[in-house]
């Protein structure tokens, strides 16, 4: 018995389970992506999708003997940067759009997803007099 | 020893697993930016298990700190936005979140539909399984890892990391910083900045600790700088650490953002692409090629690049978080 825990241990080596964990959270922020409606909470999935592949990059890198690949860890220093401005001009969009909208909700297709969503900016009285979108109008006033 | 180091990877994977899975589980949008930054920090100590210091030291600062002081203050902005819209009146502050009438529903979103639930999941675990299954059963190979060795004398640096970012594969870093300059003008185009709706009256704490911390910012920024031509270390490091001193001193002063000069706040954040592509067309007029040095300039010119890279990655940093062009200027 001993002999297969060792086995099994020198197997799992951080080759191996760190890319598998990125694939998890890959798969992980992708069902977030799909299942929530909340812009900030997509764009937190995205994130979690492209932190998944930093890790697989960064455990093949570091498979084998010797030190690690620098060409995988250079990609992912310059992915870690473009996420991060790609997040920033995401995030601005969303103030932009609630901005115009009122709500910052992906719109499901469906119409019986309304109910589901107890949208925020419904029934409410608007001074400013702009439209008082519902979640199934995407148009910015005019 | 090795099956301690196991476990250590099988716990640290399962916490970081386990923190994305309640980041997006939640249905309090605060809850889940805190549980992104934490999201990160353990990432960074997962880079640092899979020897990446490089990309450790980003994780923490940029991963972190940036991505999740953006995301509170996005969610800050949109709790004012909805109180505006509720009251009628602008420039209303929102709400304190401990109060009895807080407006948290507007950070709010519900769970998920359970008709969804199936499908996504088995759309999530198939790709999953894929990956894994694909990931498990790649054949073994040294990488790039001993081509870069080889070349390292010719490379002006002696960090690797360093040297494919800004030699072997500046095209890479160039066209970064150029998605960069890109992700600010996009933000620049939704409009003014709006002064940022912190509640009044921060108290004297922050400010106090920003004169002693801000110093300290700036010389371990210069320091990562400088150190990333040896050790790890480099101009995103460095530019996320000086970027995350100017968010701090943005914040201490919510209500009179500091009135940025329009021309030098342009050119600071265009040195890095501007200083890069200069040097890239100098290496295509002297017979190296684009991007390509003289071996003898190699070091000098890398540093070059760095440290306006630093600065435009820094200025960027803060006026994507301020988001907005600066007001007062109609260029």
């Amino acid at each position: 018995m001993s002999g297969l825990a060792e086995t099994v241990v020198h197997a799992l080596t951080p080759g191996l389970l760190y890319p598998t964990g990125g694939a998890t959270l890959f798969a992980l922020g992708l069902y977030g992506l799909i299942r929530r409606h909340h812009l900030v909470l997509r764009i937190l999935a995205l994130n979690i999708m492209g932190s998944g592949v930093f890790m697989v990059l960064l455990g093949v890198a570091a498979r084998g003997e010797g030190p690690p690949d620098p060409v995988a860890q250079a990609l992912t220093l310059t992915g870690i940067v473009v996420a991060v401005s790609a997040t920033a001009f995401a995030l601005g969009l969303v103030v932009h759009l609630t901005r115009l909208t009122g709500h910052a909700v992906m719109l499901p297709g469906p119409p019986d997803d309304d109910a589901a969503m107890a949208d925020t900016s419904r029934g409410e009285h608007h001074a400013d007099g702009g439209p008082d979108a519902p979640p199934s109008d995407e148009d910015p006033p005019s | 020893m090795n099956g301690l180091l196991v476990l250590f990877d099988l716990v640290l994977l399962a916490g970081i697993v386990g923190v994305a899975w309640r980041c997006l589980a939640s249905t309090d949008l605060f809850r889940a930016a805190v549980l992104f930054v934490t999201f990160g920090l353990l990432l960074a100590l997962a880079w640092v298990r899979l020897e990446a210091p490089d990309i450790a030291l980003a994780e923490a600062a940029i991963g972190a700190g940036i991505t999740g002081a953006l995301l509170l203050v996005t969610l800050e902005r949109l709790r004012s936005i909805m109180a505006e819209r509720r009251s009628g009146r602008p420039h209303t502050p929102p709400p304190d979140p401990t109060g009895p009438h807080a407006l948290l529903r507007a950070l709010h979103d519900p769970p998920p539909e359970r008709r969804t639930f199936i499908p996504a999941l088995t759309f999530a675990l198939v790709v999953g399984a894929l990956l894994v299954t694909t990931l498990w059963h790649q054949p073994p190979s040294m990488g790039l890892e001993p081509v870069v060795d080889a070349h390292m004398d010719a490379s002006g640096v002696d960090h690797p990391v360093t040297a494919v970012l800004l030699n072997f594969r500046a095209y890479d870093t160039f066209l970064e910083l150029a998605i960069v300059l890109i992700a600010l003008l996009g933000a620049w185009s939704l409009g003014r900045h709006d002064l940022i709706p912190a509640r009044p009256a921060p108290g004297p704490i922050l400010p106090g600790t920003l004169r002693l911390l801000v110093p300290v910012a700036i010389v371990t920024g210069v320091y990562v700088l400088w150190a990333g031509s040896h050790a790890p270390g480099g101009a995103f490091q460095a530019g996320a650490i000086l970027g995350a001193a100017g968010i701090l001193l943005v914040l201490a002063r919510p209500r009179q953002l500091p009135m940025a000069p329009g021309v030098p706040l342009r050119l600071g954040i265009t040195a890095g692409v501007a200083v890069f592509l200069l040097v890239g067309l100098y290496g295509l007029a002297a017979g190296h090629g684009f991007l390509g040095y003289d071996r003898a300039w190699a070091y000098p010119l890398i540093i070059l690049i760095e440290v306006a890279a630093t600065l435009s990655i820094a200025l960027t940093l803060v006026a994507l978080f301020v988001a907005g062009r600066p007001a007062g200027d109609d260029a």
